[in-house]
């Protein structure tokens, strides 16, 4: 009957006990993804090297998609669109159109370049060390 | 059995489940909302003399009126959640594979789902997952010896119930 | 063969039971009880961090739409805003407008009236005459602004309390509550988290920051202000300051300006405009900052005080409650009232905090 065999260790025990170490494992790797890259950025978008406009967005939570037409100069125009999937120039005028099939861009350091146009757009990570703020009034 | 026999067995199974329910509540929290789950040894009581039904049904019972007695109306969610997961997962290893797990590893199971279900509910509430992967290890931990304990305690309890009180399992 | 078939059972089991999990931690996400949120509003970004539950996560999408309501209402571009219609009636008839804008009109008048008029709305002819928002800014000469100075007078706004109507006197005048508006939008948003039990939260509209409580680490929020000459120097900020359900707004001449005559001469025409003047506000100061526990005085002020200069700037502000300013001047000196004395913990060493 069950009840005599039912104290010995069972193969279907072991199974429990390899499926808890796996949820284990699995809560440290989801703790180390959210962890990681906490903070503020900027997407910077420069034309002609010079830095035309700067925001600054909270990569941590969700961000509403909004588009910027950017102006280039004699007709020309790049479309940026900044969502939580990241940065990307959705259209352009320029003869090659790399810009646009370029892809996203989500970390610090990345950028998109139109070199027609003389735009970038890239985004920045912001370091800080012992002067650290939660946020400045600009 | 006969239907009085039954009844008032269950009855007597929730009010365990209850008592142990409140003994739980002294010892100290680990994590938002989570229990250890000493009442699931009432709940493989039942599954091992009745069935799926009844078991779900002293689950239910438990969950909604222990916290009630307690006095907390959000512990009904964090026990109705631990208690169902566990509950049926129980159910389906103890009925289905019997063969390949011992009443130690079921209830160890069992534990494990338990302070899911918990884990899962504090998260919906605060609205963020990163309750469950903070707190998951230490409760991993603790439905280890939880659910062996529950298993020695159900072996023994069983038996008794078997050899003295003349119940068949 | 049978064990295999066992062991294979289980092993579904398990699986399945794995994969259930990961779908149901995909549904919620977020840091513990942080909820972030950046989006577009007021021709800027704003960013929210509000701490809570799933309740306080609610409270934070309502407070968002509630600023792209008022963002409708307030807009000097949005062609159904009530100030673009109160615009093009002006000289003709009195406008209806909504209870929110109606109060934040009636609140920039007071300041008007408070600041001997160095805040006044109705310095949209001015404003337009630069062209400092467009793409061709410009010098205008002084013909032009003297044309345009009789229209800019805050006491030739007549408002109808009792129908909620506004009027500008005449033709040609025009209201832009650009100083003012965020600053109202603010403390609508915070009024909403509060009402929800919110009781940690930062928000940053477009530069101005605003606290609920402290940081949840039980420490107050540190809060750098804004190097005014951070091109050059570098530097992020030049002070620090810890605040707990408190404002800090800063306006200064590095917001807007023409960039290219700075290029070419260093000289500095920002948007900072005098409304006596009809030039670019020039009493001495880079930038100003108020910390305050209401946005709208705030915001209104800190374009009071860089309007009016320290001196004046301060014995108005001085005589305010709760509200605590900082002046920076074009020589790198940084002063405040009482209140800050001691308190500003300074981050760069190309200012001077006087005592």
């Amino acid at each position: 009957m069950f009840m005599d065999k039912s104290m010995k260790p069972k193969i279907g025990d072991i199974f429990v006990y390899v499926f808890i170490v796996i949820l284990v494992g699995l809560s440290f790797l989801g703790l180390k993804t959210m962890s990681v890259d906490k903070g503020n950025i900027r997407v910077q978008i420069e034309l002609d090297g010079q830095v035309i406009d700067s925001l600054e967005v909270w990569q941590d939570g969700e961000i509403e998609a909004q588009e910027i037409r950017v102006d280039t100069g004699e007709g020309g125009y790049n479309i940026v669109k900044i969502s939580s999937e990241g940065v990307v120039v959705l259209d352009a005028n320029c003869p090659d159109r790399l810009c646009v099939s370029s892809p996203t861009i989500k970390v610090p350091g990345q950028s998109i370049v139109c070199i027609p146009h003389k735009f970038v757009v890239r985004i920045i990570g912001e370091s800080q060390g012992d002067n650290a703020v939660d946020d400045t009034a600009s | 059995m006969t239907k009085t026999r039954k009844l008032t067995l269950l009855a007597i199974i929730i009010s365990q489940a209850l008592v142990l329910h409140y003994i739980e509540g002294f010892i100290p929290v680990l994590a938002p909302g989570a229990k250890l789950g000493l009442a699931n040894i009432m709940t493989m009581v039942t599954l091992a003399l009745f069935g799926f039904k009844e078991a779900m049904i002293v689950v239910i019972i438990r969950s909604v009126l222990g916290p009630l007695l307690g006095g907390s109306i959000t512990g009904i969610l964090y026990s109705l959640s631990g208690g169902i997961l566990s509950g049926l997962v129980m159910s389906v290893l103890y009925l289905n594979f019997q063969g390949y797990f011992s009443l130690m590893g079921i209830s160890t199971a069992g534990a494990v789902f338990h302070n899911i279900g918990q884990l899962l509910t504090a998260s919906w509430i605060f609205g963020t997952i990163g309750i469950l992967y903070t707190y998951l290890p230490i409760l991993m931990l603790a439905a280890v010896i939880t659910g062996y304990f529950n298993g020695l305690v159900t072996r023994y309890l069983l038996n008794y119930l078997q050899n003295k009180m003349e119940i068949k399992v | 063969m049978r064990n295999i078939n066992r062991i294979s059972r289980i092993f579904t089991l398990f699986s399945i039971l794995i994969l259930i999990l990961s779908f149901m931690t995909g549904c919620i996400s977020d840091t513990e009880g942080q909820h972030d949120k950046s989006f577009f509003a007021m021709d800027t970004v704003m960013n929210f961090r509000v701490f809570g539950d799933r309740s306080a996560k609610k409270a934070m999408n309502k407070a968002v739409d509630k600023i792209k309501e008022i963002e409708k209402h307030m807009s000097s571009t949005y062609k159904d805003s009530d100030i673009v219609k109160i615009n093009k009636a002006a000289g003709i008839e009195p406008v209806k407008v909504h209870d929110d804008t109606f109060y934040v009109i009636k609140k920039a008048l007071e300041y008007g009236q408070l600041s001997d008029g160095a805040l006044d709305i109705t310095i949209r002819p001015i404003v337009e005459l630069w062209g400092i928002t467009s793409d061709n800014p410009k010098v205008p000469s002084k013909e032009e602004i003297d044309e345009r100075l009789p229209l800019v007078d805050y006491r030739k706004v007549v408002l109808d309390q009792d129908n909620k109507t506004v009027f500008l006197e005449e033709k040609g005048m025009g209201i832009d509550l650009g100083a003012i508006a965020k600053g109202y939008a603010a403390d609508e948003a915070v009024r909403i988290l509060r009402e929800a039990g919110v009781e940690n939260a930062l928000l940053n509209l477009g530069g101005n920051v605003i606290t609920i409580g402290g940081n949840p680490d039980g420490r107050p929020w540190r809060i750098g202000i804004q190097d005014p000459r951070s091109q050059e120097t570098g530097q992020p900020h030049f002070a620090i300051v810890g605040v707990a359900n408190a404002t800090v707004v800063s306006s200064g001449d590095y917001e807007r300006y023409i960039q290219e005559i700075y290029e070419k001469t260093g000289e500095r025409y920002h948007h900072i405009f005098d409304p006596k003047t009809g030039y670019p506000a020039d009493k001495g100061l880079m930038a100003s900052t108020i910390i305050s526990s209401s946005s709208i005085d705030a915001d209104a002020l800190s374009t009071i005080l860089f309007i009016m200069g320290y001196e004046e700037g301060f014995k108005l502000i001085e005589k305010l409650d709760n509200v605590e300013a900082i002046a920076v001047t074009l020589d790198k000196e940084v002063y405040t009232t009482e209140g800050l004395k001691g308190s500003l913990i300074q981050s760069n060493d190309h200012y001077r905090i006087m005592d």
